[in-house]
C-alpha cells in the first residue's frame, strides 16, 4: 500500500487503532493507571542479576544490531531498567553494541541507570562498547568478550538476525543465565533453544510497561489491547462471511448473500 | 554418583557433536557419484512455475532480481542466485539486476557475467545492471518504481541512462514489470510486500536463507508471495526442476547426512534422558 | 524547491557546493546555538517539534490526497533518503573515533589484551589506505618481481581484493559457518521429552527436518504422490506433505498471532516517539 486511498478502509483502520492506544496513553498519564499481567521471563531478571552478584561476574548486555529504531530503542528501555538493578546490587554491566549512534544513546542509558540507583562510582565508558557495524564480525568480537569476560547474566533485548544463535550457545557454553527477547519472530526458536527466558511477540514491547510500571507504557498496553479485539472482530467476521461464501457456492439459494460478501470482503484486500 | 552410559548419552561433549558434523558435511560434498532422493517442495516449484508461466506469456517481460545478501550468507543465496539466473536465461526472460548491499553487487555481477557467456545473453538487450543502491534508499527507491522506473533508476551501473537500452523501451512503471525476485537473507521483503507488490499484484519471488523462510510462509498462504526457494535446499530443488545440477545439489545430500545425524543426537539423547528419569523413579518409589 | 536539495557536482559547479556546505554548517550551528540560548524547560520543546516535523513527512505523504498515486510530498522522497544518508555518514565517524580512543588507550597503557587492540588498530590503517587508494589509484604498481618463480604484480587494487574480498568477506562467512555448529549442539539439546509441549516441538522438528530432505522422503516414499483422484488422500501421509502442512497450517497462523502482537506493539512505539510521549532515562533527561 503506497498511499491512503488504496485502501480506505485499510488507512481508516489505522488512523482508529493510532487514536485508541494514544487515547488510552493520555488517559493513563491522568491517574487511571491499569494492571497488566506476569510476565516469566521478566520476573526472572532479579534472579539473574542476584545470580551473578554472587558470582562475582558481570552481566553482559547486546541492544540487538540495527540502528536507533523503534525496536532498538525498546530493548534500551529495557536494559536500563535491568541496569539499574545491577546498579543496586552493586555489579558490574558490559553493553556491546553494534551502531555508533545506539553506543552514545546506550551510554547515557547506563550512565543515568548507574547514578540513579546512587552508584555512579561504579560506572566507566569502557563498560558500553562499540565493536563493529559489521553483523558477523561483531558477533564473533561479542562471543570472544563473552568467553574472556565470562559473565554470568546474558540479556538479549533487540532486533536480532542470524548471528543470535551465536550469542545465545556461547553464553549457554560459558553458564551464564540468558534472558533474551526479540521482535525477530525467525529468531525466537534460536532464543528458546539456547536461553533459560524468552519473551516472545508483543511481550517484548509490554516489558518495559511491566518492569517499570510506567503510566504511558501502561496506557500503551492497554492501547493495544483494543486494537488486538477490532482486528480479532474482523477476522472473525472474515471467517463466518468467507464461509458464507463458500457455503453459497454449493446452494443456490444463498447465491446472492455470497456475492455481497464477497464484494465486501474484497474491500478489505489492499 | 557415578556416570552411567545413560548420563553420558544425554551429555555428549560439544567437540564430538562438532567433529561428527564436519565429517558429515564433508562427505556428500566430496563424494559427488552419491546420489540423493530429492523432491522439490511445492514453494520451490510455484517459483518454477511462475518463471514458466513469465516465459511462455510474456516473451518481452521484464523480471527484477534484486540481491541483499553478501558473503557472510553466500553458501544458500548465491546458489539460489546461479539456479535462477540460469533459469531465466534459458528461457530467455530478460531481467534486470539490483542490489542494496555494498559486497551484493560484485557477487550477483560475477554470477551473471559468467552465465551471459554460457547462454549468450547480450548487456542491454537481454539484461540489465541498475547497479547499487544504499540501503538507507531503499524506501525511496521502491516507492519510485511504483510510478517511475526510468525516473527513479536513471542510470545503469557504468552510469549510463538506462532509458539508453532497448531493454528498458516500454518500462515505465511496475505495471510494465512481469516479477520481482528478491533473493536475500534479512527481512528486505516487507518493503517489496507493502509498498510494491500490491500496486499491481505484481507476482513476487522469494528466496530466503532457511533462517527467515517460517515467518514467510504467511505470505505464501495469503498468495501475496508466489513462491519461495528456502535455503540451500531450495537452490538443489531448483537446479532438479531445471535440470542443472551443481553445488545446491550437493549441498542438498550434505543436508540430508546433517538432519540424519541431528536426528541420532536427539534419540540418544532423549533414551539417555528417559532412562535416567525412568531410574529416578524407581529411586523415589523404593 | 527541490532543486535545492539535489546533489551538486563539485566540477561542474565548485561555487555552488562549497556555497551549499557553508550554508549546511551555519545552519547547524545556528540551530545548536539557538538551542543553547534557549531556557532549559523550552530545549525539550524543541525537540519535540522537530521530532513530530520529522515524522510527519511520512504520515503526511500517506495520507495527502494523491493523483495518479503521486501528491506534492512524494518528489521529496529522494531528498529525506539522502538526509538518511548523510547522517548515517556522521555516525560512521562516531564510531570510529569511540572504537580508535579505547583501542589507543589500551594500547597506550599496555593494558591486558593490548595485543589484540594493536591489531584492530593495523587493520583499521590498513583497510582504511588501502580502500582509499583503490578508489582513487587502483592500477598503481606496489610491487613488481618474482616469487617461487612466479610473477608477480601487486597494485592498490589488488592489496585491497586480497584484504576485503579474501579477508573480510571469508571471515564472514566463516562466522556465518559456525552457525551450523551451534544448532547441531543446541538441539541436541534442546529436543528433550520434558513435558508435553517440549514433546510436541521435538516430534515437529523432527517430521519437518524429516520432510525436507532426501533421506526422510525416502521413509514414506512407497506412498502415492497423489496425482489423481484415487491416491490424493494417500498422499496426505507422504512425510514431505506432512511437513508442510505443519508449516502452512500450524506455523503459519502462529506466526500471523505473533505479527499481530509485534505489529501493534511497533505502532504504539513509534507513535510514543513521534508524539514525544515516550518517557524513560534517556527521554526524560534534561537537556
Amino acid at each position: 500500500m503506497l498511499h491512503a486511498s488504496d485502501n480506505y478502509w485499510v488507512s481508516g483502520l489505522v488512523v482508529l487503532i493510532s487514536l485508541i492506544i494514544v487515547l488510552n496513553v493520555v488517559i493513563a498519564q491522568q491517574g487511571r493507571v491499569p494492571n497488566i499481567r506476569r510476565i516469566p521471563g521478566l520476573n526472572a531478571i532479579d534472579e539473574a542479576i542476584g545470580r551473578a552478584t554472587e558470582m562475582g561476574r558481570p552481566a553482559l548486555m547486546i541492544p540487538g544490531i540495527t540502528g536507533l529504531g523503534v525496536g532498538t530503542l525498546a530493548g534500551l528501555s529495557i536494559l536500563g531498567n535491568i541496569a539499574q538493578s545491577i546498579a543496586r546490587f552493586g555489579n558490574k554491566v558490559i553493553l556491546l553494541s553494534c551502531d555508533p549512534i545506539v553506543t552514545g544513546v546506550a551510554e547515557e542509558t547506563i550512565r543515568d541507570a548507574y547514578t540513579n540507583a546512587g552508584r555512579q562510582d561504579l560506572y566507566h565508558d569502557e563498560d558500553v562498547r562499540y565493536l563493529t557495524s559489521e553483523q558477523f564480525a561483531f558477533a564473533a568480537g561479542a562471543a570472544g568478550i563473552m568467553n574472556r569476560e565470562k559473565p554470568a547474566a546474558s540479556f538479549l533485548f533487540g532486533d536480532f538476525f542470524a548471528e543470535s544463535l551465536i550469542f545465545a550457545e556461547t553464553g549457554q557454553q560459558i553458564g551464564a543465565i540468558q534472558i533474551a527477547g526479540t521482535p525477530q519472530t525467525e529468531q525466537i526458536p534460536f532464543f528458546l533453544a539456547a536461553c533459560d527466558y524468552v519473551i516472545i511477540g508483543e511481550e517484548y514491547y509490554a516489558a518495559s510497561a511491566y518492569i517499570t510500571r510506567n503510566p504511558t507504557y501502561l496506557g500503551s498496553i492497554v492501547g493495544q489491547d483494543f486494537a488486538k479485539l477490532i482486528l480479532i472482530s474482523i477476522v472473525l467476521l472474515g471467517v463466518i462471511g468467507a464461509s458464507i461464501v463458500q457455503f453459497g457456492h454449493y446452494h443456490a439459494g444463498f447465491g446472492h448473500i455470497s456475492v455481497e460478501l464477497q464484494k465486501l470482503l474484497d474491500l478489505l484486500k489492499a | 554418583m557415578d556416570r552411567t552410559i545413560w548420563h553420558k548419552m544425554q551429555s555428549i561433549d560439544s567437540r564430538y557433536i562438532y567433529a561428527a558434523l564436519i565429517v558429515a558435511i564433508l562427505i556428500p560434498l566430496f563424494c559427488s557419484k552419491l546420489v540423493y532422493l530429492n523432491i522439490p517442495s511445492k514453494p520451490s516449484i510455484d517459483f518454477y512455475n511462475t518463471i514458466e508461466h513469465i516465459a511462455s506469456t510474456e516473451p518481452n517481460g521484464l523480471v527484477i532480481v534484486d540481491g541483499q545478501w553478501s558473503s557472510s550468507s553466500r553458501g544458500e543465496n548465491k546458489w539460489q542466485t546461479q539456479a535462477i539466473v540460469t533459469h531465466l536465461m534459458m528461457r530467455h526472460v530478460h531481467f534486470a539486476t539490483l542490489s542494496f548491499d555494498t559486497q551484493n553487487h560484485t557477487l550477483t555481477n560475477e554470477i551473471v557475467t559468467a552465465l551471459a557467456a554460457k547462454y549468450h545473453y547480450v548487456y542491454g538487450v537481454d539484461y540489465i545492471d541498475w547497479g547499487y543502491r544504499p540501503f538507507q534508499a531503499f524506501t525511496a527507491m521502491l516507492k519510485g518504481l511504483d510510478t517511475d522506473i526510468p525516473g527513479t533508476v536513471v542510470h545503469d551501473s557504468s552510469g549510463k541512462p538506462i532509458s539508453s537500452f532497448p531493454i528498458m523501451k516500454g518500462v515505465r512503471d511496475i505495471k510494465d514489470i512481469s516479477a520481482i525476485i528478491e533473493i536475500s537473507p534479512t527481512s528486505s521483503i516487507d518493503g517489496w510486500l507493502g509498498l510494491v507488490q500490491g500496486v499491481n499484484n505484481t507476482p513476487l519471488l522469494y528466496a530466503p536463507t532457511a533462517i527467515s523462510a517460517p515467518k514467510y510462509y504467511t505470505y505464501l498462504d495469503s498468495g501475496q508471495i508466489s513462491g519461495m526457494l528456502i535455503g540451500v535446499k531450495g537452490a538443489g530443488d531448483y537446479e532438479s526442476l531445471i535440470h542443472q545440477p551443481s553445488f545446491g545439489t550437493r549441498a542438498t545430500g550434505a543436508l540430508s547426512f546433517v538432519y540424519a545425524l541431528i536426528i541420532l543426537l536427539v534419540v540418544i539423547g532423549n533414551i539417555g534422558h528417559l532412562k535416567l528419569r525412568a531410574m529416578a523413579r524407581t529411586e523415589t518409589e523404593k | 524547491m527541490k532543486h535545492f536539495f539535489q546533489p551538486i557536482n563539485f566540477h561542474e559547479h565548485p561555487g555552488a557546493f562549497y556555497g551549499h556546505i557553508v550554508l549546511g554548517l551555519a545552519v547547524m550551528f545556528g540551530v545548536l546555538g539557538i538551542l543553547q540560548a534557549v531556557p532549559r524547560q523550552y530545549r525539550k520543546w524543541i525537540i519535540a517539534v522537530f521530532t513530530f516535523l520529522g515524522g510527519l513527512f511520512y504520515v503526511a505523504e500517506f495520507f495527502l490526497p494523491a493523483h495518479s498515486g503521486k501528491n506534492s510530498l512524494n518528489k521529496y522522497d529522494d531528498v529525506v533518503a539522502n538526509i538518511f544518508v548523510v547522517v548515517g555518514a556522521y555516525a560512521i565517524g562516531l564510531g570510529v573515533i569511540s572504537l580508535l580512543q579505547l583501542h589507543v588507550r589500551k594500547v597506550v597503557r599496555t593494558a591486558p589484551g593490548w595485543g589484540n587492540s594493536a591489531a584492530l588498530i593495523i587493520s583499521f590503517l590498513g583497510m582504511t589506505v588501502f580502500g582509499l587508494l583503490n578508489e582513487y589509484a587502483p592500477h598503481r604498481l606496489l610491487f613488481h618481481g618474482r616469487l617461487f618463480s612466479q610473477g608477480i604484480r601487486v597494485t592498490n587494487s589488488s592489496v585491497f581484493d586480497f584484504l576485503f574480498t579474501g579477508g573480510i568477506a571469508n571471515f564472514g562467512s566463516a562466522i556465518f559457518s559456525m552457525i551450523a555448529f551451534f544448532i547441531a549442539s543446541a538441539a541436541y539439546r534442546a529436543f528433550r521429552v520434558r513435558s508435553l509441549e517440549s514433546s510436541l516441538l521435538m516430534t515437529a522438528a523432527l517430521i519437518i527436518m524429516l520432510g525436507s530432505v532426501g533421506f526422510g522422503t525416502i521413509l514414506t516414499n512407497w506412498l502415492p504422490l497423489g496425482n489423481d483422484p484415487k491416491s490424493e488422500f494417500w498422499a496426505n501421509f507422504r512425510i514431505e506433505n506432512i511437513a508442510q502442512w505443519l508449516l502452512l497450517q500450524v506455523n503459519t497462523p502462529a506466526q500471523r498471532g505473533i505479527l499481530f502482537g509485534i505489529t501493534l506493539g511497533e505502532l504504539a512505539m513509534a507513535l510514543r516517539l513521534w508524539l514525544s510521549l515516550e518517557r524513560g532515562s534517556y527521554f526524560d533527561k534534561e537537556v
